[in-house]
């Protein structure tokens, strides 16, 4: 067994008298895509965000490759290999599309190295743009300003972005969300494609069987599930937790 | 960036009528042109330090005005309690400045919105009230300085020379990654901190960075008036400033410029015929930034972006 690039303990949280997300574990393991699903308010979003450490739990751990990154703030976690993309696009629509992947590149480089604009660094994180934009099938779109992109072109750029840091892992909140059948194969090739730890939520369910090498379910909060597709396809609490006629 | 955009040729040719405003003000015998010219670019390079905070980082400071004024109290002190020239006050204003604006950006950038607003607006009346109670200086009254420069045709492009390397330190500032975070920090603090970039710490620097260049106004006002006083740190100062960057385009390399160039044209208009000058500025302010929401600056590039 490899060790698991991303292991989550214990996470806890609850908003006023609602339990949001109980006493969840996951693991992540290198080049595996990790699916969560579970009905609208199972607490899918929130795990995703106490992992990222955009919301505090009231109580677990988050371990990076050996490190526990629990008590580091978002961007010192997005340093130590956690990538991130959103549910709903909001990247700078101001912006060019090559300027909103220069973002996550460039502070890898680090941001008062790059300070210059014509430095080897600069140079460097431009061509390390390019090449991210050329693998989320945007090369052509680099100079374009993001506002312009369709909504299928945001997604991809939701990925490039979130591949710009270097992560370790990724961390997708409904990649397939409003996507027709021909863009949600280009992401689901990208996924698949970009070959490191990939943990997604997911509504989806034709997607997350068709993309994930394994399936957790949560309902209230609890994991209620968890294994490889086909065992959680046939388990029955599983079934009964995806609600009215949503089960695969 | 591709052609220089119709709002920064407008700029150059702007500072390009600022380069040539000493002959003519010799040749038509109108010195207090020059005096006002003075005025108005100090006030642009005070803008410019605003506009890197505000306009470019979208932190709404209302404090501004007390950082030019711990430049101006700075270089007046060195003047009279030393005998330092024009150097060694500069030096002092700038390191004051810059030590005032990092503890007021380290308390404020705690804060959001309206609360970061009245925060740096508090710790501005801080400052004003500190130098009204500095008795050996004025206290309210203020003080004369001893002129640095004596109404020297030297001063005026010295002037100049600073706010011509003011704002193409902003056009450079924007293009870099540490302008671009700060740019993107205003529209969506997440997606820069999901970036990996650390922006608490850019914009902590974006802020003593302005406080510097405001120091540095600071220390041309009291080179330029021989005097200094707390009436010039106050909040509604501040709102000025605030007030000439948005009129200018906030972010806008040509911002400060031409906001400034507004407000001083204004007030030389205006208060010929009312003291109470400044009822008519704040409605003007609200025509221009409902008009153009990218103020002149984006008035003039015929379009306007966030
Ligand atoms: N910031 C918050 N304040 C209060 N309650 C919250 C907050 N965030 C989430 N919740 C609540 O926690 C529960 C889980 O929400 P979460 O968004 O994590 O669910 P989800 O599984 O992502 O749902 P969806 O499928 O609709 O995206 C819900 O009951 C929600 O109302
Ligand atoms: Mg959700």
């Amino acid at each position: 067994m490899t060790e698991p690039v991303l292991s989550v303990r214990g996470m806890r949280r609850r908003f006023g008298g609602v339990v949001a997300v109980r006493d969840v574990d996951l693991d992540v393991r290198d080049g595996e895509v990790h699916a969560v699903i579970g009905a609208n308010g199972s607490g899918k979003t929130t795990l995703l965000r106490m992992i990222f450490g955009e919301v505090q739990p009231d109580a677990g751990r988050v371990v990076l490759a050996g490190r526990d990154v629990s008590e580091l703030p978002v961007p010192a976690r997005v340093r130590a290999g956690i990538g991130r993309a959103y549910q709903i696009s909001s990247n700078f629509r101001g912006m060019s599309t090559a300027d909103n992947v220069a973002f996550g590149v460039r502070a890898g480089v680090g941001i008062a190295t790059a300070l210059l604009p014509g430095a080897a660094a600069a140079r460097h994180a431009g061509e390390r743009t390019l090449a991210l934009l050329a693998r989320v099938g945007l090369g052509k779109r680099a100079d374009d300003l993001a506002e312009d992109l369709s909504h299928g072109e945001h997604r991809q750029l939701e990925l490039a972005m979130a591949l710009a840091t270097g992560p370790r892992v990724l961390l997708l909140d409904e990649p397939f969300a409003g996507l027709g059948s021909a863009e949600a194969l280009f992401v689901r090739d990208l996924i698949r494609g970009a070959g490191i730890a990939v943990l997604m939520v997911e509504h989806d369910l034709d997607a997350v069987f068709a993309i994930a090498d394994r399936v957790t379910v949560l309902a209230r909060g609890e994991v209620v599930a968890s294994g490889d597709p086909a065992a959680v396809r046939a388990d029955p609490a599983a079934r009964e937790s995806f609600g009215n006629g949503a089960a695969p | 960036m591709t052609r220089p955009s119709p709002a920064v040729v407008a700029v150059t040719v702007l500072l390009m009528a600022l380069a040539a405003a000493p002959l003519l003000a010799a040749a038509t015998a109108q010195p207090f042109v020059l005096f006002l010219l003075t005025r108005l670019m100090i006030l642009a390079i005070a803008a410019t330090g605003l506009n890197l905070v505000l306009g470019i980082g979208g932190m709404p400071s209302f404090g501004h005005a007390a950082l030019v004024g711990v430049g101006a109290y700075a270089a007046a002190i060195v003047a009279l309690q030393t005998g330092g020239g024009a150097w060694t006050q500069t030096f002092w204003a700038v390191a004051a400045a810059t030590l005032a604006a990092f503890a007021m950006g380290a308390i404020s950038l705690r804060t959001r919105g309206i609360a970061f607003i009245l925060v740096t607006l508090a710790l501005g009346q801080m400052l004003f009230f500190f130098a009204a109670a500095l008795e050996p200086l004025g206290g309210d009254d203020g003080i004369n300085v001893p002129a640095t420069f004596a109404g020297d045709a030297g001063f005026y492009y010295a002037v100049f020379a600073l706010l011509a390397a003011a704002t193409a330190a902003t056009a450079w500032v924007r293009a870099t990654p540490f302008g671009m975070a700060l740019r993107g920090g205003a529209v969506n603090e997440d997606r820069i901190a999901a970036a990996g970039i650390d922006l608490p710490r850019v914009r902590l620097l974006a802020f003593a960075a302005s406080g510097a260049v405001c120091g540095l106004a600071g220390a041309l006002t009291t080179f330029h008036t021989a005097f200094v006083s707390p009436a010039a740190m106050g909040w509604s100062r501040s709102a000025e400033l605030v007030a000439m960057v948005l009129v200018g385009g906030a972010g806008a390399v040509a911002g400060p410029l031409f906001g400034t160039a507004a407000f001083v044209a204004l007030e030389e208009l205006l208060s010929g015929y009312t003291t109470r000058w400044h009822l008519v500025f704040g409605p003007v302010l609200v025509i221009v930034v409902l008009a153009a929401r990218g103020g002149i600056a984006g008035w003039i590039d015929g379009r306007t972006r966030d």
